[in-house]
């Protein structure tokens, strides 16, 4: 068994198998006081064992809810279940029990991709009951202090900015997978730190390519990149709302352009990076939408026509990025008093 | 067309710069509007008018320098739209 602090929240994980999938998918969290010390119920409970085939297929009955690639979603009462192949998790408000095959984890790295695959679904639909949200999107502080947001699907180019403009000297606080809270009238960025996935070709042109890891972990044939070890000091786990929400399109064009977006653009792209908020019957729904609206509205929102320069020199273009973002928000903080 | 009501699986969220974006939770699918598009979305779903003529009657009042022709003929096929993509049913 392992705790972990997930922004306050003590996340507790355990399993039956030698390599526990939640403490992997956990693992660059700062720990939380152990059960003995703290004495008390965890806010977030998962527990995985093993099943048999024939386990996996009692479903919950009704439709799917919600479909994405391989995995099903169905909703009975207060409880959830997530189906992906080889694996089952239920969900119950903040606890997660999960049902997986031992082929699955006897892959290599199957522990690895149980936990950032289903177990990271399962996660995501916990923690809406305790008022976090999962977007699919990177975020990232910039050296003058505005936070950006980069929401967009895979293939968008997301990954790769976002990696341009920490080797351009910008925070990170992940480059796809992020929560966001309420925070009074704001809302507030929280990080969930794992490796960023880029494509070989990116890699190449960022200079990383000795930093991939070359085990696939992604459906586009992206390699996991350990940002961490890289930049570990560039690593923020949480910040304010989005000053700047970009809305990234590989253009083919030359030059990289910024250009005016508007606020209902941005509330589309987080839409479509909020796989969940669709579905009806999840914990935590009725406040999904404002939360993004809120973020939409408090941002200046701006597409992010990608060009070749990004790849021919991405450390460089990223900083013109940087340059021109920087001066959006004097223009829009005016001049100093 | 006449007696139109939003569907119950449609949320509307406004934004600050008056436009909104009409989310389709049975779909997944969501479609932006603009602050016209909002403000006749909205007298639908207050009841206030509930056809073509009566929304564009609703916008030639707030807009009174607007062609009503033309207000006429964008709310009709607006309201046609958003019919067709199952965000406008039939009142019951």
């Amino acid at each position: 068994m392992a705790r972990f602090d997930f922004h306050g929240l003590t996340v507790e994980t355990s399993s039956a198998f030698p390599v526990d999938p939640g403490a992997l998918l956990l693992a660059a969290l700062p720990p939380a006081p152990s059960p003995a010390a703290a004495g008390s119920l965890p806010d977030l409970a998962i527990r995985i064992a093993p099943a048999t085939p024939a386990e996996l297929t009692q479903r919950l009955p009704g439709p799917d809810a919600f479909v994405y690639g391989a995995s099903r979603l169905r909703i009975a009462g207060d409880t959830v279940e997530l189906a992906w192949p080889g694996t089952r998790f239920t969900i119950t408000g903040p606890r997660v029990e999960g049902l997986v095959d031992r082929r699955a984890m006897a892959q290599p790295e199957g522990a690895e991709l149980v936990g950032h695959g289903p177990l990271l679904m399962a996660l995501a639909v916990a923690l809406r009951s305790l008022g976090c949200y999962h977007l699919h999107a990177a975020a990232l502080v910039l050296p003058q202090g505005p936070t950006l947001l980069v929401p967009a699907l895979s293939g968008a180019g997301k990954s790769t900015l976002a990696t341009a403009l920490v080797l351009a000297g910008a925070g990170f606080l992940g480059d796809d997978t992020l929560f966001v809270r309420r925070d009074g009238p704001s809302v507030r960025l929280l990080a969930l730190p794992r490796d960023f996935h880029l494509t070989g070709r990116s890699a190449e042109a960022l200079g990383l390519t000795d930093r991939l890891d070359p085990i696939l972990l992604t459906p586009a044939g992206k390699g996991r990149f350990d940002a961490f070890a890289r930049f570990g000091d560039r690593f923020r786990a949480e910040a304010p709302a989005p000053d700047f929400i970009l809305l990234p399109r590989i253009s083919g064009e030359p030059a990289t352009r910024l250009l005016p977006a508007m606020p209902s653009a941005a509330l589309g792209a987080l839409l479509e990076s909020s796989a969940l908020v669709a579905t009806r019957g999840l914990p935590g729904g009725a406040a999904h939408l404002p939360v993004l609206a809120s973020m939409a509205n408090g941002a200046t929102a701006l597409h992010a026509e990608l060009g070749l320069d990004l790849l021919a020199d991405p450390r460089a273009t990223a900083g013109r990025v940087i340059a021109q973002l920087g001066a959006l928000q004097a223009t829009a903080a005016g001049p100093p008093g | 067309m006449a007696g139109l009501q939003p569907s119950d699986d449609v949320i509307l969220t406004e934004l600050k710069d008056g436009t909104g974006v009409l989310l389709h939770v049975g779909t997944k699918f969501y479609y932006t509007l603009n602050p016209t598009g909002v403000l006749a979305w909205k007298l639908i779903a207050a009841g206030g008018a509930t056809s073509a003529a009566a929304v564009a009657a609703a916008i030639a009042d707030r807009y009174p320098e607007a062609e009503p022709g033309a207000v006429g003929a964008d709310v009709a096929a607006l309201l046609a739209e958003l019919t067709r993509e199952g965000l406008l049913a039939p009142a019951a």
